[in-house]
């Protein structure tokens, strides 16, 4: 089934919209929820967290790409539960490395800049990914999007983690030069 | 800025970005999906097999115990059986089809939902040899056949399966199809959805309370510790009794 397929179901309200999905992005969902969250039964709730959010957004939305929407959704409800957990000092350690690689490109950790718009950094971001060649594009959102680990970004790129780990500090410095450049606090 | 507002904002790039990312082969993401494949297909198949006992409907066909699967005629079906016959020589036999007809399968009984198993069935040793007898094999029962010299063996019965319970004897014919049968987190977003049929059926228990909203049940359920799962499954009957286990 296609994803046009799929989406129809949802705004046919047809509850095989749900196995559906499960079949073809289910793995998908759940990776990106492990690779933050770490843990098997956090991230199997955040999946099925994700179908019940997908039911009620479709419609009246109708995503362009339904992998992208799906992945968005498990990342934004990945977080939720990792800030939560983190909050209580359990679990989702994972996340905190790549936090700690991402402070490299801004100032301070707890500096809130609030005159930033996460729209206008968002441009940004694309605007800085647009202009990079298509394999570090690809490292940089493997790693800070999907939040891979640097032993499954070598993996899957067939890289060495040493050559991983020293394309990512350069982009992270690129992108730290990138948004002061365009005006960010950094 | 902070990082959490970076890592959020890089949340919401274009999807083109996020697509092309995740286009090519991902040689360790094979044994994630093979594993949660097989979790997905294990949590699937059971919440079939539960609908269709709920619904009565046997998941296999019992074989046709009618039918014989050797055909060979026998020359004299009243010859006996020699020790060290010549194997060159023809020797026929009626192959006899194993097992107890009056009991395999087994039958489910009324408002029982039931899996019928799969009769097994022996094969024939070989003519003019000293027959070791054929085999059969049922789910699980199985049977063996006799060895008899000179000739072939006799078909192995078949075997039979006694069929098992699923789940017990309901009240009334069950009329709501579980279609989430699941680990559901106090944590969580805070609902839940189960699809159900008829709509409007009422759930309300301790745990759990909510109702159908557009042919789903979104329940919300409370009284969790927090972060502990629950499984929770919905049985709906057509007097509008139900069952609602949280485990």
């Amino acid at each position: 089934m296609n994803d046009s397929q799929i989406v129809q179901l949802y705004w046919d309200r047809d509850e095989r919209a749900i196995p559906a999905t499960d079949e073809v992005y289910g793995a998908y969902c759940y990776t990106i929820a492990h690779n933050i969250l770490q843990s098997p039964q956090d991230s199997e709730e955040c999946v099925n967290d994700t179908y019940l959010h997908t039911w009620n957004a479709i419609p009246p939305q109708r995503p362009r790409s339904l992998s992208a929407f799906l992945g968005r959704i498990t990342r934004n409800l990945a977080l939720k539960v990792f800030h939560r957990d983190r909050a209580q000092k359990r679990g989702g350690a994972g996340l905190d490395l790549v936090y700690e690689e991402l402070s490299e490109c801004i100032s301070s950790r707890e500096q809130v800049e609030q005159a930033l718009e996460e729209r206008e950094l968002t441009a940004a971001l694309n605007d800085f990914l647009a202009a990079l060649p298509l394999k570090k594009r690809k490292l940089f959102v493997r790693r800070y999007w999907y939040a891979d680990s640097i032993s499954d970004i070598a993996a899957r790129m067939d890289m060495s983690e040493s050559s991983v780990s020293v394309a990512l500090h350069r982009l992270r410095q690129d992108l730290r030069a990138f948004l002061a450049e365009r005006g960010f606090a950094v | 800025m902070n990082v959490q507002q970076l890592f959020e904002a890089i949340g919401s790039i274009d999807d083109r970005f996020i697509d092309e990312a995740a286009s090519d082969a991902i040689p360790h993401l094979k044994w994630k999906i093979a594993a949660v494949a097989a979790a997905a297909a294990a949590v699937i198949t059971g919440t079939v097999l539960y609908s269709n006992a709920m619904l009565n409907r046997p998941t296999s066909t019992p074989q046709d115990l009618s039918a014989p699967i050797i055909t060979v005629a026998p020359n004299d079906p009243t010859e006996t059986a020699q020790p060290g016959a010549d194997p060159s020589s023809p020797v026929y036999i009626t192959p006899e089809q194993g097992g107890d007809q009056t009991t395999s399968p087994a039958q489910p009984t009324p408002n029982q939902p039931y899996n019928p198993g799969v009769s097994g069935w022996g094969s024939a040793g070989l003519p003019g040899l000293p027959g070791s007898g054929g085999s059969g094999s049922g789910i699980p029962g199985s049977g063996m056949g006799i060895p008899l010299p000179g000739i072939g063996g006799w078909n192995g019965s078949g075997g039979s399966d006694p069929g098992t319970v699923t789940t017990p004897a309901p009240t009334s014919t069950p009329t709501a199809r579980i279609h989430y049968i699941g680990r559901y987190s106090h944590s969580a977003a805070g609902d839940f959805l189960i699809f159900c049929e008829p709509h409007g059926v009422p759930v309300l228990t301790k745990n759990i309370t909510g109702q159908i909203v557009d042919g789903h049940y979104a329940a919300t359920v409370y009284g969790f510790p927090f972060g502990q799962s629950r499984y929770v499954e919905l049985q709906v009957y057509d007097d509008g009794s139900y069952d609602l286990s949280v485990s």
